[in-house]
């Protein structure tokens, strides 16, 4: 892990010495996350350059940097319970469609002091935005639900901003940590860099990194969607035997 | 929560301490042992309760069941204390059940009422057989202060022997309709489809109140049946709904069978009917806890799901 990452600063101080367009190198420690039988969690780093334009200035005054982390998306819903009957029944539901399963808003400084209001509502990558983006359809109140969903998602660590989340190493040199949970969801995840100066964002830059499952819990976790007949038989003969071994072993 | 190793469940998409998921399985086990039930009633709020999410909790724990039941049921087997040609039957109607039962579970499911249903079926059944085993129960330690009693005479006949279709069963020493047989192994197969429970503490019952099984043979029978709908639940799980967690399932079944042999060794050392109140209690307990949550304002009113599967809201 220490090694790796030094490679990438290594690799990142390196690249900022020559000069192939605008903004900056933007790199993960991890491309691949890989789910063990004992994965509990895992941290990953990443790591960016903010690097000369192309007249090959060097980068003047100073920066902040805004990084997005977003997971596979899809579609979500939140129920309330109420009192009907007497009994507590799901009543109001709010679906969330296209909505990130995972996400992460870190900056260098509060979001409202680096970023002109206009170029924040634009570009909408608040989690309250994502949030109010995805929802489409209610049988209740919106603000609510939303703001209800919000607090789901960052108790499961689904959801999180980080107003001091990424560090500067040096004038140009950012890096910041993300802590994906155990119950991080699987699939393609998009790390987005956005430099920002004077209010206005002046360097972008995507990366991306997989969380998948490895050796037998892919195998099982592939097997129960491709193969759900045979997987199926399968769990019943492991119970078969498991039931006829105990029986074996303890009897007396 | 225990320290040690965690696991990987690949299809809850989580992880849990693999002691823990043994420690339940094992405890579950020893008073599968103790009562000669299942246990699947208990199982599955427990995974609920801590977390797992209710389809793949119920899933899997019918896997569970079928290792419970099969050290019990070869034992049984062994010393002839099965009728086949009842089992047969009861699990003609159980199958036809559990395909009821999981089709029941994806509809609720999709209208976003399943955890309500659970709730709901926990507190129905296991309230109502609870206070029929407590009443038992006391009746029979009542009768037990009065000096020793008569049994009740098996072959007797009720108005449910009457119906067509009779047939003998040479095990039971019985010459009754099928109908009523498929009847009870249907029911318990939605019950059991539906809550994840093997449903053996309530079609023991049923065997000897309504049908008149002799006591040889009903426990060994009932645990074929269970052992037989339940494979068949777990198969249709796995196919409908894809949530078995084969790795959950496992974790359980090694505790549970390891369990099973302490509980039986420890229930030599309880009364019949001490161990039926004692059960009686714990089904009532959990018939309870489910009450609570359908009556008493939530703390968190609000709840999250992933849509997947085919689901709808």
């Amino acid at each position: 892990m220490a090694l790796r990452l030094l490679a990438i600063l290594a690799l990142l101080i390196g690249a900022g010495q020559s000069v192939r367009g605008q903004d900056m190198v933007f790199s993960t420690s991890d491309r691949i996350v890989w789910i063990h039988s004992n994965f509990a969690g895992e941290t990953i780093t990443l790591f960016g350059n903010i690097e000369p334009d192309i007249a090959g200035e060097r980068p003047r005054g100073s920066y902040d940097v805004v990084v997005l982390i977003r997971g596979p998306v899809g579609e979500r819903v939140v129920r309330r319970k109420s009192r009907q009957f007497g009994v507590m029944l799901n009543a109001d539901y709010a679906l969330f469609t296209g909505l990130p399963s995972f996400y992460r808003v870190l900056s260098s400084r509060p979001l409202s002091t680096i970023l002109d209001p206009d170029v924040l509502r634009e570009r909408a990558f608040t989690v309250e935005a994502r949030v109010s983006q995805a929802l489409t359809n209610t049988t209740g109140n919106v603000p609510l639900f939303e703001g209800e969903l919000i607090r789901l998602m960052q108790d499961a660590s689904l959801f999180a901003t980080a107003q001091r989340g990424v560090t500067f190493l040096s004038p140009t040199l950012f890096v910041t940590r993300v802590s994906l949970p155990a119950n991080v969801p699987n699939g393609v995840f998009l790390a987005h860099a956005l430099v920002v100066q004077d209010g206005q964002i002046v360097a972008e830059r995507t990366q991306r990194f997989f969380v998948q499952k490895t050796g037998f819990e892919r195998f099982l976790g592939e097997a129960s969607r491709n193969q759900p007949l045979l997987y199926g038989l399968a769990c019943v003969l492991l119970a078969l035997v498991t039931g006829w071994l105990g029986g074996v072993l303890f009897r007396r | 929560m225990v320290p040690g190793v965690q696991i990987y469940l690949p299809i809850a998409e989580m992880s849990v301490n693999l002691f823990f998921l043994i420690g339940i399985g094992g405890a579950i086990g020893f008073l599968s042992g103790l009562f000669g039930v299942g246990g699947g009633f208990l199982l599955t709020p427990l995974l609920i309760f801590s977390g797992v999410p209710a389809p793949v909790a119920v899933a899997s724990v019918t896997g569970q069941v079928v290792a419970a039941s099969t050290s019990g049921a070869l034992s049984y087997w062994r010393r002839g204390g099965i009728d086949l040609m009842l089992a047969g039957f009861l699990v003609l109607g159980g199958a036809a059940g559990s395909f009821v039962g999981v089709w029941i579970f994806s509809l609720l499911r999709s209208l976003g009422q399943l955890d309500l249903a659970i709730s709901f079926g926990y507190l129905l059944f296991l309230g109502v057989i609870g206070t029929l085993m407590m009443l038992e129960a006391i009746r029979s330690i009542i009768r037990s202060r009065h000096g020793p009693q008569r049994p009740r005479m098996p072959g007797q006949h009720t108005w449910m022997h009457g119906l067509p279709l009779r047939m003998r069963f040479k095990k039971s020493k019985l010459y009754i309709s099928i109908i009523p047989v498929i009847t009870i192994g249907f029911l318990i197969g939605i019950v059991g489809a539906l809550l994840g429970i093997g449903g053996g503490f309530i079609l023991v019952p049923a065997l000897v109140y309504l049908l008149r099984i002799p006591g040889s043979v009903v426990v060994g029978t009932s645990l074929l049946h269970v052992l037989a709908v339940m494979a068949v639940t777990c198969v249709l799980h796995a196919v409908q709904s894809q949530s078995v967690d084969i790795l959950l399932a496992f974790c359980l079944m090694v505790g549970s069978v390891a369990g099973a042999q302490f509980g039986a060794s420890a229930g030599q050392y309880l009364r019949g009917d001490q161990l039926r109140a004692l059960l009686a209690l714990i089904v009532l307990g959990v018939a309870i806890r489910f009450g609570l949550s359908l009556f008493l304002t939530p703390a968190d009113p609000f709840s999250m799901a992933v849509i997947g599967f085919g689901e709808s809201v």
